[in-house]
């Protein structure tokens, strides 16, 4: 893949080049520190943006500018990576080649992301309250939702009883507690702070011409923000003597079951490429252990799947059981965790593990936003640039040996139950 | 086989119908990593009730029949089939619709082995009761997890109220006592019924050789197979618009209410199903104009806080059955309902904003040419378009010539008789 990166002060650009695609993907990313007092005012802030800028004043007239643009789709949010806080402006739409009259579908894109970064619509120098506090509302009833879907309540109640005392137990999302506290001042001083004092990276996958993209750019966008390499990873971490085990009583009609295991291994550590395919051969998959031994031939759950989040090195496991069924579901998963640090595990399911992340890492380079979300990981973290045949080539060198031993350090810390009592 | 290309996306579907009468449509996609293929078969939910060449009445399968099937065909006493495709490089999966049954894999690596697979799978199932019981626990604790989901709910409960007799009244999966109704002679009953290569449809999509392909296919045993062709017609349930109950009031365990307002389109008029693909979109440039984001009757709901970022709606519109659902999240409820009530019966009042009409066109016309970036998608797009029999290219261009009069006279007879309202609260 044609790639190039352009380093400037204030931001670094990263061009990613392909006739492949029928679209032009454009992302603004600012990274800063993952900080509690700055979490609602930085989840806000993109939202806010959106509401309307001095050219297009309100949300309804700047998704009408999107329309004329063939649909243009911008996709805003905050996300917390590790230890950081990202807020990304996500462009995609599509490339003019292949609009009936041809214009200047970059060009237009462009204005329209600048106008949205630096001229927000403003009274007395502050955001607009009424844009503000129907912001407020729409996260506070988005929060106030999530109660009816089970399983998104289950894992977020089992992340807070986990990481209770950490960084980790936030969101990038908010906290509902104290979204009041959020004042236009407040708002103003965090839009501040992402102009001047974030991490800037701007990502173009597409059909162009590095020259042109880059003068285009540089043309709309400035920053004065310092470069400085972090690391993002999270290594806080806590002594465990006795896992801790919660339930909770709900009307469900199928307990959901979490479990968090601390696993020390990091992204960018020596044993990392192991912990992915433990991960894979544990839960990641459905031919994976989990689900062939617990749903396929004990036919105790719908559903049960784990994933790995490597910024943190933890790995979270899922499911959903009938009540009454939440002990020999746990004993069964005790056993198969046991299993894989005992070295019980078939060369065939290495193979298949192996083989659909390999599938997985080919195909990120059939999506803009994957490549563009990996570029951005790898630059921001390693200092280097993503390259799918390195991660190829560790996941292949990957063996039984490194595998057992990497499971050694998985350990359980965190049970959450949410269960009907059975009569 | 038949090429057809299109100029504004300058993309080629190539076409063949084979011996045995399976279809197959592929789209090469050079440079794209992964490629997918989905084999469909025309049997969904909705075929309930069909008459059978060799039979004097109506058969009636239990609800869920075709999810049962479709769960059967995964099921081997030898090998493990997901496991089978991932030795390949292969992810399979599959799943039954109102209309349709697709069985589907994706790989990087060639896709002679998987598709073979696959074929197998469909053309040399297995039915033991051993495995049909096991497969029964899988369904029965499936229909149970959804049973905590209320926006499945929810949406369940609308279609029952809309519908009188129509099966799209009963989920997917069918229900508890109904799946134990379903045994060996049900499936295979319902497998020779509607699994012959005429209701099939094959459709792939990635960096291929159409020809080179085609080949393989061909030379695949199930090729060698003679069946005969049971299925004389199937049922069709036609049903005005009068629907079944007006509102439905739940207590549920929620913070926030929910409510789901169900239109139901009239269908005792005979429509193609090209005629029924253009008056969806057609509807759905209307209701795009007077509830979408940026209509005017949008920002009022906001401003008056009646609605949040939950809202949205979309628009079914099949051969025997058609029907707009909304929904939101709401604090205020009762004002809500009313509000968009009264939006939907004077559609002719607010559809009047014919430059946001050409936007909503020059949108669809952009996700048109996005939707070929994107495998996957794009394999579920074609697939559904090839089942119906209906042109993607030729569709598109008759979607680019639709008017603001032509949208305005196609609006819908909506009245209080063809509204239903589900309203969950605390």
């Amino acid at each position: 893949m044609e790639h190039r990166l352009f380093l400037y002060p204030g931001y670094t650009l990263q061009c990613i080049k392909t006739a492949k695609f029928k679209t032009f993907s454009i992302a603004l990313r600012f990274a800063s520190a993952f900080l509690p007092e700055a979490i609602n005012n930085r989840a806000l802030l993109p939202n806010v943006l959106l509401g309307g800028t001095k050219k297009y004043p309100s949300k309804a007239l700047l998704q009408t500018q999107m329309d004329a643009l063939y649909g243009l789709t911008l996709n805003v949010g905050t996300e917390k990576i590790g230890t950081e806080s990202v807020i990304y402006f996500e462009m995609k739409f599509v490339n003019e080649k292949y609009l009936p009259n041809q214009g200047m579908a970059l060009a237009e894109a462009l204005d329209l992301l600048a106008e949205i970064i630096y001229n927000p619509r403003q009274i007395k120098n502050l955001f607009c309250q009424q844009i503000v506090d129907e912001e407020i509302r729409l996260l506070k009833e988005d929060f106030e939702a999530e109660y009816i879907n089970k399983s998104e309540y289950a894992y977020n109640q089992f992340m807070k009883t986990m990481f209770k005392t950490e960084l980790h137990q936030y969101r990038a999302k908010g906290i509902y507690e104290t979204l009041d506290e959020v004042t236009l001042v407040s708002l103003k001083n965090s839009y501040l702070q992402m102009l001047h004092n974030n991490n800037v990276t701007i990502i173009c996958v597409g059909d162009f011409e590095y020259a042109t993209m880059d003068a285009l750019i540089a043309k709309r966008f400035s920053f004065d923000s310092p470069i400085h390499q972090e690391s993002w990873l999270d290594r806080e971490t806590k002594d465990i003597v006795n896992a801790t085990v919660v339930t909770e009583d709900s009307d469900v009609s199928q307990a959901r079951i979490n479990q968090g295991y601390r696993f020390p291994v990091r992204f960018g550590d020596q044993d990392y490429y192991a912990g992915v395919v433990l991960n894979a051969i544990f839960g990641e998959f459905d031919h994976s252990q989990l689900f062939q031994i617990v749903r396929e031939e004990n036919t105790l759950c719908y559903y049960i799947s784990s994933s790995y989040d490597s910024n943190k090195g933890v790995i979270i496991m899922m499911a959903g059981v009938d009540p009454g069924n939440e002990e020999q579901t746990l004993a069964l998963i005790d056993t198969i965790v046991k299993g894989l640090k005992t070295g019980a595990l078939a060369d065939e399911e290495i193979t298949i593990a192996k083989e659909s992340l390999i599938q997985r890492i080919r195909q990120n380079a059939d999506s803009p936003e994957r490549l563009a979300h990996l570029f951005f990981l790898y630059r921001k973290t390693l200092g280097k640039e993503f390259d799918p045949n390195q991660t190829l080539a560790a996941i292949a060198a990957v063996n039984k040996q490194d595998i057992i031993t990497v499971a050694q350090k998985l350990t359980l810390d965190t049970t959450y139950i949410l269960t009907k009592k059975v009569q | 086989m038949q090429i057809r290309q299109d100029i504004t996306v300058k993309e080629s579907i190539y076409e063949i119908t084979l011996a045995d009468g399976m279809q197959v449509h592929m789209i090469p996609k050079p440079g794209f990593a992964k490629t997918e293929v989905a084999l469909s078969v025309a049997y969904g939910a909705v075929d309930r009730d069909v008459f059978l060449r060799d039979a004097s009445e109506v058969t009636t399968f239990p609800d869920g029949t075709a999810h049962f099937l479709e769960h059967m065909l995964f099921e081997s006493e030898s090998e493990n089939i997901s496991k089978q495709f991932s030795a390949v490089g292969a992810n399979v999966n599959a799943y039954t619709s109102q209309t349709r049954t697709s069985y589907f894999f994706s790989t990087t690596n060639g896709i002679t082995e998987p598709l073979r697979l696959l074929l197998n799978l469909i053309f040399f199932p297995n039915f033991s009761s051993e495995l049909i019981d096991k497969e029964r626990q899988i369904i029965a604790r499936e229909i149970r997890m959804y049973r905590d989901d209320l926006d499945q709910t929810i949406f369940e409960d609308t279609l029952k109220a809309l519908y009188h007799n129509h099966p799209i009244k009963t989920d997917i999966a069918g229900t508890e006592e109904s799946i134990a109704k379903i045994d060996d002679y049900w499936l295979k009953m319902a497998y020779d019924t509607f699994y012959h290569p005429k209701n099939i449809h094959l459709v792939i999509v990635g960096d291929i050789n159409p020809e080179a392909l085609v080949a393989q296919i061909e030379k695949h045993p199930f090729m060698q197979l003679t069946r005969p062709n049971r299925l004389m017609y199937r049922v069709v349930h036609m049903e005005d618009n009068k629907v079944k109950r007006s509102l439905i009031s739940t207590t549920k365990d929620l913070n926030t209410d929910m409510l789901m307002v169900g239109v139901k389109l009239d269908k005792t008029n005979h429509k193609t199903a090209f005629e029924n693909d253009i008056d969806e979109i057609k509807l759905a440039f209307l209701l795009d104009n007077v509830l979408g984001k940026t209509s005017k009757t949008y920002q009022s709901l906001m401003n008056k806080r009646l609605i949040n970022d939950t809202f949205e709606f979309s628009i079914t519109n099949e051969k025997d059955y058609g029907y707009i659902l909304l929904f939101t999240e709401t604090k205020k409820p009762i004002a809500a309902k009313r509000a968009i009530l009264d939006v939907l019966m004077h559609l002719s009042t607010y559809f009047t904003d014919e430059f946001r009409f050409l936007l909503a066109k020059r949108k669809m016309l952009g996700n048109f040419i996005q939707s070929f970036d994107h495998i996957s998608s794009l394999t579920g797009f074609l697939t559904e378009y090839v089942m119906s029999g209906v042109d993607l290219f030729q569709l598109f261009t008759a979607v680019n010539n639709i008017t603001f009069p032509e949208v305005k006279a196609n609006l819908p007879t909506i009245t209080k008789d063809s509204c239903t309202v589900v309203h969950y609260h605390r």
